[in-house]
């Protein structure tokens, strides 16, 4: 819990601290738990003003209710959808990429989770005046893929647009914290104007760095995970941005089915999660001319159906749709 | 500074970060001003352990709001830095054109294919190619070379060699100046091979070792521009009864060699061996897949294939962010990785002038 500082509230000054520190209450939960009138006569304060001090401490530390009409109308100011740049996938997430909300997209090596990072991307760009943050954990970010796929959608000038895109690298889990930090300290700064319109937030790939620090005799990775789910759902609500995030996608012990990474505490963590399904192993390669053939299936959505899959294409302009 | 992080998101011990919560220590702001003397009166820690912790956080701290870095980088900046870095070129040209403008520096590419299909020498040709002058369209850099299964063999390298600079010798000759003659000079046997730094490892801790020391070793080689492991499976391959450590420390590895590729501006290129994969449905047997396992596979930037059709060699580029999927043939000659050259093509534009030998793996 929380240290108890001074100027919390006017009744807890230095001396009034370093008394309860004497009689060992350092923490928020210290005081809280104790019962005050044996504090009162331990540390010598007088208990009228442990009763103020306590009042403050819970008025500052609970949470405030919320009608559902408030939460309604906040959401209806706030909320965006964000076209991911190909129909099919937007009508899957019934929309698109909803902000405030956690989307994730799951898939073997080379099954496209990049490409639609890149599309939705530029999309974003293209279409609305929003700002985006990539955030590279595994060195795939290619802005010459970007630009071609601007221009591949009819942007004459794609430079122009490439500024909208600002690309972090975080190649372990305290680099990608500290990289949530920055954007989140920015967003609240409100100093620089590209985190003023900034969108959406894509982390590719989550499991490069999860996967160095999960297992062993540590139980510290779970914890990560859980402190990374949070803050990515925190930065999500807070600032009502898209999240979008890769994962990849694992055989489950007999073979046969197939999941996404990183377990059961992961799992709750996107409030969306696509699975793009594993293909065949070089047919693809065939017929390149074609664009390669990928089938994407929702798993987790709050508001659409379930287990539903469509069709793309990996093509020179990115994902689109095939029927 | 606002110090709102949260001090569990810091690369601190699990049972340091406990003993912080338990003593009300949250965030930066909680460990403002605080002496490291204080900091174990209040936590328990030892004096050595709270040092440790203030450092930590201070280092991570400054140094981050030191660098630009926290604004990040505009993609607008990034796309002229791409165009503007150079590939390492192949001597295969469509090879070179299926990974862009060969293989690319700051990204980490992994070889994978069968026995005796080239990926030994991919990587020779490579680690002579980088050290060409920048006159006759090369790097002029230097490379790395961690050889796992010992089948790096000088012998070999020589050849490569001697095709490289007999390659040069016709460029200068085609367009004699001043420039090219003086670099020509300079460029020998003796020189591009002292241009490799070869390590030999044996096992997989002495890999992790030299992964470790690798970062301290460029900064006082600037010139090196290319870091080979060939091959990155061998030393996986048995030994590992605890697969899931196996995965830990080959993703750290592969993190810590993307971050290198990115920081140190250079080329990453790992070779991978085929496994047998048998499938799951099981009517139609096995068929091959790169080692090391479906997690490894995300590690690698960029994943080339190597394999034979019929009598031909193929290289099938099966991962890349940028790139379309492609398959180019391409062949082995005494002097390196070469194009399958076409008889009517114009024979005067390549400088090669050997016969093409199909030439078996030497180790």
């Amino acid at each position: 819990m929380a240290m108890l500082k001074a100027g919390l509230c006017t009744a807890l000054n230095d001396t009034v601290l370093g008394n309860l520190r004497s009689v060992g209450i350092r923490t928020t939960l210290d005081l809280i738990a104790k019962d005050l009138e044996n504090v009162s006569q331990q540390a010598s304060i007088p208990y009228k003003d442990l009763l103020a001090i306590r009042r403050v401490i819970l008025a500052q530390y609970s949470g405030f209710p919320l009608t559902g009409a408030e939460l309604y109308d906040n959401g209806v100011l706030s909320m965006a959808i964000l076209s991911t740049g190909c129909t099919s996938i937007d009508e899957l997430l019934d929309g698109g990429l909803y902000t405030a909300e956690v989307t994730e997209v799951a898939g073997s090596i080379a099954a496209g989770k990049t490409q639609m990072c890149f599309t939705s991307a530029a999309s974003v760009i293209r279409k609305t005046k929003q700002n985006v943050i990539f955030v590279d954990t595994c060195g795939s970010f290619s802005a010459e893929r970007i630009s071609s796929i601007l221009e591949e959608n009819g942007v004459s000038e794609p430079e122009q647009l490439l500024s909208q895109i600002r690309c972090f690298t975080a190649f372990d889990v305290y680099e990608l914290f500290e990289t949530l930090e920055n954007i989140r300290h920015n967003k609240q700064r409100q100093m620089d104007p590209f985190f003023e319109s900034l969108k959406l937030l894509i982390v590719d790939n989550v499991a490069s760095v999860i996967y160095p620090i999960l297992g062993g005799p540590q139980s510290d990775g779970q914890s990560l995970i859980t402190i990374l789910g949070q803050k990515l759902k925190m930065l999500a609500v807070e600032f009502s941005l898209a999240v979008l995030v890769t994962n990849n996608l694992v055989s489950s012990e007999g073979g046969g089915s197939w999941s996404a990474s990183l377990g059961r505490v992961w799992s709750h963590v996107p409030h969306t999660r696509l699975v793009i399904l594993p293909h065949g192993n070089k047919s693809t390669a065939e017929t390149p001319a074609m664009g390669i053939h990928r089938q994407i299936k929702i798993v987790k959505n709050i508001r659409a159906p379930t287990n539903r899959c469509c069709n793309f294409v990996i093509a020179s302009s990115g994902l689109s749709s095939v029927r | 500074m606002d110090g709102q992080r949260e001090l569990c998101t810091f690369p601190l011990a699990p049972n340091h970060k406990m003993k912080l919560s338990a003593a009300g220590f949250l965030t930066i702001q909680d460990l403002k001003g605080i002496e490291p003397a204080q900091l174990g009166k209040d936590t328990g820690l030892s004096l050595e352990d709270s040092e440790g912790v203030l450092n930590t956080v201070n280092v991570a701290d400054k140094m981050h709001w030191k660098s630009g870095a926290r604004c990040g980088l505009s993609a607008l900046d990034l796309l002229q830095e791409e165009q503007s870095l150079p590939g390492i070129i192949t001597f295969s040209e469509k090879v070179d054109q299926m990974l862009g403008v060969g293989v690319q520096l700051c990204k980490v590419t992994e070889l994978c294919g069968e026995p005796g299909v080239g990926k030994t020498q991919f990587c020779l040709q490579l680690a002579v190619d980088i050290q060409i002058p920048t006159v006759f369209g090369g790097l002029h850099g230097e490379a790395v070379y961690i050889d796992t299964e010992g089948s790096f063999i000088t012998e070999r390298l020589a050849d490569i060699i001697a095709a490289t600079i007999r390659h040069c010798e016709h460029i200068a000759q085609m367009e004699p100046n001043e420039e090219l003659l003086e670099h020509l000079k300079s460029l020998t046997m003796q020189h591009m091979l002292t241009g490799i730094h070869y390590y030999r490892c044996y096992n997989y801790v002495q890999l992790l070792a030299i992964v470790h020391l690798l970062p301290a070793f460029l900064k006082n080689h600037p010139k090196v521009k290319l870091v080979i492991i060939d091959s990155l499976a061998a030393p996986f391959h048995h030994d590992f009864e605890d697969f899931s450590l196996r995965t830990r420390i080959l993703t750290s590895m592969a993190q810590s060699l993307v971050k290198m590729a990115a920081e140190f501006k250079i080329s990453v290129v790992l070779t991978n061996k085929m496994t047998t994969k048998l499938n799951s449905s099981g009517d139609n047997g096995a068929h091959l897949v790169p080692a090391l396992g479906e997690s490894w596979g995300h590690a690698c930037t960029i994943r080339v294939n190597l394999h034979w059709e019929g009598d031909q060699r193929r290289a099938w580029l099966c991962k890349s962010p940028s790139q379309a999927e492609t398959t180019v043939p391409y062949q082995i000659t005494t002097g390196g990785i070469r194009d399958i050259i076409m008889e009517e093509r114009n024979q005067a534009q390549n400088a090669e002038d050997e016969t093409p030998v199909k030439q078996q793996k030497l180790s």
